[in-house]
C-alpha cells in the first residue's frame, strides 16, 4: 500500500486527479486529495509533514504555466521532499521531455492508461507478451456445436448436405487433383521426386501459370518481390514494436474486429497491418486478385501485383503469417475460382488460421462453375476440417439483387455440409445496403431492423458463430471520410449490442476505387468503432417491431428456398435452376471450370 | 490568375502518416512536410505515435480572424449581363 | 574540480546559447557537462519554436539520461550507468569519441546533483557546467559560479528585468556564515558554540513561525535556517526579532544559500525583503555561497501573434546599456560573441 498526495495544480480543472485517485483507492492505496487553490508554499507544507511515497501533480500545460509547475518542484527540493516522495507530473500534453523539462520524477499524458499509472505507483513493470500486444489468439468457433433448434430446417439442410456428399464421392476435378499433387510436394523429400510431382502438377495448369513458375514470364503487373525488400521488411517489423497497444473491444463479449488485406503488394499489406495491429485489429482477410481465380493453377513465390489483391501464393502467405503478431488471426479466401482446394491446403500449411469457402456464392456471384465448385468446395471444407481452420461462408447479397432469405439459405447448406465434414463454419450474414434491400424499402427507415432480423432468424435456427461482413456497413459509405468512419460505428455498435462473434470493417476508402487503401483510412474506421464499442457497452439497440416481421418472413421463406432446393437431385442443379439467386436477382451461374469435372 | 491557395475559406488539413522512430523524430518530419509542401509554418492538430510510425493532422491557416479573405472580394458578377 | 551553473529566469531566456558560448570557449579544458532538466532539443515543448542545439566536441563527458544517449547523433564510450533517475532511463555517464549534438537530461534533484558530482570529480575533471532548466534552481546552490540568463521571456520591460537582477546581484553579494555544511540538518539556535535544534519541518506559515519564536532560547545569537522558508515566515521572525531586540539578541540568521532566498518569493518581492533585512540590523550569511560569476541577456520572446509562437525581441542595445548601468557584475548579450575566464 502506498502512501498518495494528489495535487491538483490547476484552480479548475482537477476531473483527471480525482479520477486517478479514485482508481488508486480501489486498489486500497491511501491517497489524500488537496483542494485545487492552495498556494505553492501550502502544498509545499502538507507534503513535508507527512512522509508520501508519491506526490502526484495534475496541471494543463500552457506558455508561462511551465514556470509555474518548475518552482513547485523546486519548492519540493528545497523542502527536503524528494528525498521520500517522488514527484509525478500528470496532463494531456505531458511527454517524458517535458517531464524531464520541468524536473519531474515520471510524466503521464494522454496516452497513459490507468494500469499504467497503477503499475508505476506499484513499482511494477508492464509485461507485455506476443511482441507488445499482450492479448491471446481467440477460437472463433470453439464455444459452438451446430446443433439446430429449427428441426424442420435441419431435416432439409440434412437431406440436402448427404445427396450433394454422397454426388461428389466419385468426382474429382484439376483443381483437387492439384492439392493432392502439391500436398505431396510439399512432403517430399527426395528433389527427383519433387520434380516428377511438379511436372504432374503442370500438366493440370494453365500455361500463364506454367509460365510465370517455370519461365518467370508473370503476368502484367506481377513481380517478384526482392530479398532487399524482404530484408527491409524484416528490420521494420524487427526494430518497431507496438507502443501503447489499444483493445477495441470495451466489454469481454464484444465482437472481434477483421480487416481486410489484399493491396496487392505483401509487403504493403503488412506494414498495414502492423500498424492496425496496434490498433486493435484482431485480424485479416487476404483478398486475392479476381484473375487468381480463372486460371487452373496457382503462381508461387514471394509477389507483389500492381492491382487490386494480393497473390495467395504459400510464400506470401507465409510471409504474412510470420509477419503477423502470434495472437492475430489470419484468414485466406478462397471461395470461388478453381484453386479453392489447393489455396486452403497452402493457407493450412503456411498457419492461417481461418478460411473463406461458400460452395453457393463462388458459383452465382463470382463466375465459378456451380458443380465444380461443389466439387472442389467439399473436398477444400474436408481439408479445412482436417487443418482445424473455421471457415466463413459469406452472403452474395451485397452488389446483386439476390433477396437476403436466399443468401441466408445457401449459408445455412454450407453449415451443414461443414457440419457433417467435422469442420468449423461461421456464418457471415451481410450488414449491407444491398440493391434487393434498395428496391423494396426494406432499410428505408433505418438500418437497425432488417440487419437484427438477419441474426435473430439465423440465431434461432442454428448454434454457429456469427461474422457479420463484408464488410459491415457495405454500401452504406461515401468517399467523404466522417461518414464513412460514421456508418463503420453504428453498424460496429449494432453488431456489438446483438452479440455477435466477429465483424469484418472496410476503411474510410471503402468507396473509392481509384487507388489503393491508405493506412490512414484505415485507422479512421478502427478508431471509430473502438468508440463505438464505448459508447454501446453492454448496451444495444432497440429495434421497431418490424425486426419481428423480418425475422419470421426470413425464417418462412428460408424454409420455402431450402425446401425447393432439398426437392433436386444436387445443389448444382439447384443453382442451376435459380433456387439461390436467378436472373432476375442479378444471379448467374459462373462457367469457370465448366466441363472440367470428372 | 486567381490563386486556389486564396480561396480556401480558413484552412488546409492534411491527414497522414509518417513511418518514424519515435514521437519526437514524427513531430519533426511533421513540420518538416509543412515546408516540403511549399505551405511554410504548420501547426500539427494531432499526432499520435503508434511505435510503426505516427498518424498527424496537420493544419496550414490560410486565413484567421482579422485577416483580410480574397475569396470575397469580386464576387458580385462584372455586369449586369452575367447574371 | 569547479562547478559552474547556468541558471535560467524563466524558459527562452538563452541557457543553452550560453552553455554553448561555454563549451566553444572551452576547448581544450577537461571538462563534464550534465542538466538539471531537459535541454537541447530540436522543438519547444510548448511553443514549438525551433530551439539551438547542444554540440559536444570529442573528449567532453556527458551525464545525461539513457535515452538522450541512445538517440544522440554522437559516438561514445559509457564510463558509467548510473543509478539516478529521470523520466527518459537513468543517467549515463559517457565520454565523446565523435563530436555531434546531444540533448542533456541529467539528475532532478540535490542529492542526486550531488551523487553525480562526487562521481565526476573522481574522472579528473576541471570543471564541471551545469545546465539549468526553465527557471528551476534548487540544485544549484551545491555549485562554485552562477551564471544568470534573463531576457524577454521573462518579462518585456527592461526596466523590471534590470530590477530584477539588481535584486539577485544583492542577494548573491551576503557573506558566507563560516558553518560547516555537514553540522547543520535542522533549524537551530546558536548560543555561543552550543547548537540547539527546533523541530521543523519546514519555515512557511504561521504556524512554523509560532512555534520557531517559542523555541527561541535566551542568549541565541544565531539562528540557522537551512531549508527551504518563505518570505512570509523570514519577514515575520524578522519583524519579532526587531520588536524584541531589548529581550532577544539574535544577530545573524544564516540561511542555507543565496538560491533558498531566491526561492522564498518572486524577484520583484524579494526587494522588499532585503530591504527589510537590511533595516534590520541583524546579519544575514550563508552556509553556501555560490559566486554571481554573469549575467547574460537574450533580447527575444515568443510572441503570441493570431494563435502562434512567432519571434519578438527587445531593444537590445537598450537592455545591454540598461543592465551594465546598474550591475557590477559582467553582463552579455547571449546572441553575441562572448568569452568567460574560468
Amino acid at each position: 500500500m502506498k502512501k498518495i498526495l494528489c495535487v491538483p495544480f490547476d484552480p479548475v480543472h482537477d476531473v483527471g486527479i480525482k479520477i486517478i485517485k479514485a482508481e488508486l483507492d480501489k486498489y486500497g492505496h491511501d491517497t489524500k486529495l488537496l483542494s485545487p487553490d492552495l498556494t505553492p508554499e501550502a502544498i509545499v507544507k502538507i507534503a513535508a509533514s507527512d512522509k508520501f511515497d508519491f506526490i502526484l501533480v495534475s496541471r494543463t500545460l500552457g506558455y508561462g504555466v511551465a514556470e509555474l509547475l518548475a518552482r513547485f518542484v523546486d519548492l519540493l527540493d528545497a523542502a527536503g521532499v524528494r528525498e521520500t516522495s517522488k514527484i509525478v507530473i500528470g496532463g494531456k500534453p505531458i511527454t517524458p521531455e517535458l517531464a524531464a523539462e520541468l524536473g519531474f520524477d515520471k510524466g503521464f499524458g494522454a496516452n497513459s492508461s490507468m494500469e499504467e499509472i497503477v503499475a508505476y505507483i506499484e513499482g511494477r513493470e508492464i509485461t507485455l507478451s506476443g511482441q507488445g500486444l499482450n492479448r491471446t489468439k481467440k477460437d472463433i468457433a470453439s464455444k459452438y456445436d451446430y446443433s439446430f433448434n429449427n428441426l424442420e430446417i435441419e431435416a432439409l439442410l440434412g437431406s440436402i448436405a448427404d445427396k450433394l456428399i454422397d454426388w461428389a464421392k466419385t468426382k474429382s476435378s484439376p483443381g483437387i487433383q492439384r492439392a493432392v499433387i502439391r500436398e505431396k510436394i510439399f512432403n517430399a523429400t527426395d528433389q527427383t521426386e519433387k520434380d516428377s510431382l511438379l511436372k504432374e502438377y503442370y500438366a493440370l495448369c494453365d500455361t500463364e501459370i506454367i509460365n510465370a513458375n517455370t519461365r518467370g514470364k508473370f503476368i502484367k503487373g506481377v513481380r517478384k518481390v526482392t530479398g532487399k525488400e524482404l530484408e527491409n521488411l524484416a528490420n521494420f517489423i524487427k526494430h518497431r514494436k507496438p507502443v501503447d497497444p489499444v483493445k477495441i473491444q470495451h466489454a469481454d463479449n464484444h465482437p472481434l474486429v477483421f480487416k481486410f488485406l489484399g493491396s496487392g503488394c505483401p509487403i504493403m499489406d503488412i506494414t498495414h497491418a502492423k500498424v492496425c495491429e496496434r490498433y486493435g485489429i484482431d485480424g485479416f482477410l487476404v483478398i486475392n486478385p479476381s484473375w487468381e481465380a480463372r486460371f487452373e493453377g496457382l503462381i508461387e513465390g514471394c509477389l507483389t501485383h500492381e492491382n487490386d489483391g494480393t497473390i495467395t501464393s504459400f510464400d506470401n502467405i507465409k510471409l504474412l503469417r510470420d509477419s503477423l503478431d502470434s495472437s492475430t488471426l489470419l484468414t485466406v479466401r478462397a471461395h470461388r475460382g478453381l484453386n479453392t482446394p489447393e489455396t486452403i491446403l497452402l493457407a493450412g500449411l503456411a498457419g492461417a488460421d481461418l478460411a473463406k469457402i461458400n460452395l453457393v456464392y463462388g458459383s452465382l456471384g463470382a463466375g465459378t462453375d456451380p458443380v465444380r465448385l461443389a466439387v472442389d468446395g467439399l473436398y477444400a471444407i474436408q481439408l479445412a476440417a482436417r487443418f482445424n481452420m473455421p471457415f466463413d461462408i459469406p452472403g452474395n447479397d451485397e452488389l446483386s439483387g439476390v433477396p437476403a432469405w436466399k443468401s441466408l439459405a445457401g449459408l445455412l447448406i454450407n453449415v451443414m455440409i461443414g457440419k457433417k465434414l467435422g469442420a468449423k463454419p461461421i456464418l457471415k450474414p451481410l450488414f449491407c445496403y444491398g440493391p434487393h434491400i434498395v428496391i423494396n424499402g426494406l432499410m428505408k427507415q433505418n438500418y437497425i431492423d432488417y440487419n437484427t432480423a438477419k441474426i435473430l432468424a439465423l440465431r434461432s435456427i442454428v448454434n454457429s458463430p456469427i461474422w457479420p461482413g463484408e464488410p459491415i456497413a457495405f454500401m452504406t459509405q461515401s468517399e467523404e471520410r466522417v461518414q464513412s468512419a460514421n456508418a463503420n460505428s453504428y453498424h460496429a455498435a449494432l453488431a456489438a449490442g446483438l452479440g455477435v462473434d466477429v465483424i469484418t470493417v472496410a476503411s474510410t476508402d471503402e468507396a473509392y476505387s481509384r487507388g489503393p487503401i491508405c493506412v490512414t483510412s484505415r485507422i479512421d474506421t478502427i478508431r471509430a468503432i473502438t468508440d463505438a464499442y464505448k459508447f454501446v457497452g453492454n448496451a444495444s439497440f432497440k429495434p421497431t417491431p418490424r425486426a419481428e416481421e423480418f425475422t419470421k418472413m426470413l425464417i418462412d421463406k428460408i424454409t420455402e428456398v431450402l425446401t425447393a432446393v432439398e426437392a433436386r437431385d444436387n445443389l448444382p442443379g439447384a443453382i442451376y435452376d435459380g433456387l439461390l439467386g436467378n436472373q432476375e436477382d442479378g444471379a448467374y451461374p459462373g462457367t469457370f471450370g465448366a466441363g472440367t469435372v470428372n | 490568375m486567381k490563386r486556389a491557395l486564396d480561396s480556401v475559406m480558413d484552412a488546409i488539413d492534411i491527414e497522414t502518416y509518417l513511418v518514424c522512430a519515435d514521437p519526437l523524430e514524427g513531430k519533426k518530419l511533421a513540420m518538416q512536410l509543412g515546408t516540403e509542401l511549399n505551405l511554410g509554418e504548420i501547426d500539427i492538430m494531432y499526432e499520435e505515435f503508434d511505435g510503426y510510425g505516427m498518424r498527424v493532422r496537420l493544419r496550414k491557416y490560410i486565413y484567421k480572424p482579422g485577416n483580410n479573405y480574397l475569396y470575397l472580394e469580386n464576387i458580385a458578377p462584372e455586369k449586369e449581363g452575367d447574371l | 574540480m569547479k562547478s559552474v551553473g547556468i541558471i535560467g529566469t524563466a524558459k527562452n531566456t538563452g541557457k543553452t546559447t550560453t552553455l554553448s558560448a561555454l563549451l566553444r570557449s572551452l576547448k581544450n579544458r577537461k571538462i563534464a557537462v550534465t542538466g538539471i532538466g531537459y535541454d537541447g532539443e530540436e522543438i519547444d515543448n510548448i511553443t514549438m519554436l525551433p530551439k539551438p542545439r547542444l554540440y559536444f566536441e570529442k573528449g567532453i563527458i556527458v551525464a545525461t539520461a539513457a535515452k538522450c544517449i541512445l538517440n544522440a547523433e554522437v559516438e561514445y564510450k559509457i564510463l558509467k550507468k548510473t543509478s539516478i533517475p529521470t523520466p527518459l532511463g537513468n543517467v549515463f555517464l559517457v565520454e565523446i569519441t565523435k563530436p555531434g549534438l546531444v540533448v542533456i537530461a541529467g539528475p532532478n534533484r540535490v542529492s542526486h546533483l550531488k551523487e553525480l558530482m562526487k562521481l565526476i570529480a573522481g574522472l579528473g575533471i576541471d570543471l564541471l557546467l551545469v545546465d539549468g532548466s526553465l527557471n528551476r534552481i534548487s540544485p544549484m546552490y551545491l555549485l562554485d559560479e552562477l551564471i544568470f540568463t534573463t531576457g524577454g521571456s521573462k518579462n518585456t520591460d527592461i526596466k523590471i528585468l534590470t530590477d530584477e537582477m539588481v535584486t539577485v546581484e544583492k542577494i548573491f553579494s551576503l557573506p558566507s556564515a563560516a558553518i560547516s555544511p555537514d553540522s547543520v540538518s535542522s533549524i537551530s539556535f546558536v548560543s555561543g558554540s552550543d547548537f540547539i535544534p527546533c523541530d521543523l519541518a519546514t519555515f512557511i506559515d504561521d504556524d512554523d513561525l509560532g512555534i520557531l519564536k517559542k523555541c527561541i532560547p535566551d542568549r541565541c545569537e544565531k539562528i540557522i535556517i537551512p531549508l527551504f522558508f518563505s518570505k512570509y515566515a523570514l519577514t515575520g521572525l524578522v519583524q519579532f526579532l526587531k520588536s524584541r531586540r531589548s529581550s532577544v539578541a539574535v544577530n545573524e540568521i544564516v540561511l542555507l544559500s543565496p538560491v533558498h532566498l531566491l526561492l522564498s518569493s518572486d524577484f520583484l518581492r524579494l526587494d522588499s525583503l532585503l530591504r527589510l533585512l537590511s533595516n534590520s540590523g541583524i546579519k544575514f550569511s550563508y552556509v553556501f555561497t555560490p559566486r554571481l560569476k554573469a549575467i547574460t541577456i537574450n533580447p527575444f520572446f515568443p510572441k503570441l501573434y493570431n494563435y502562434h509562437f512567432v519571434a519578438g525581441y527587445l531593444d537590445k542595445d537598450e537592455f545591454l546599456r540598461s543592465m551594465k548601468g546598474k550591475l557590477s557584475i559582467d553582463v552579455f548579450n547571449v546572441k553575441e560573441r562572448f568569452d568567460f575566464d574560468f
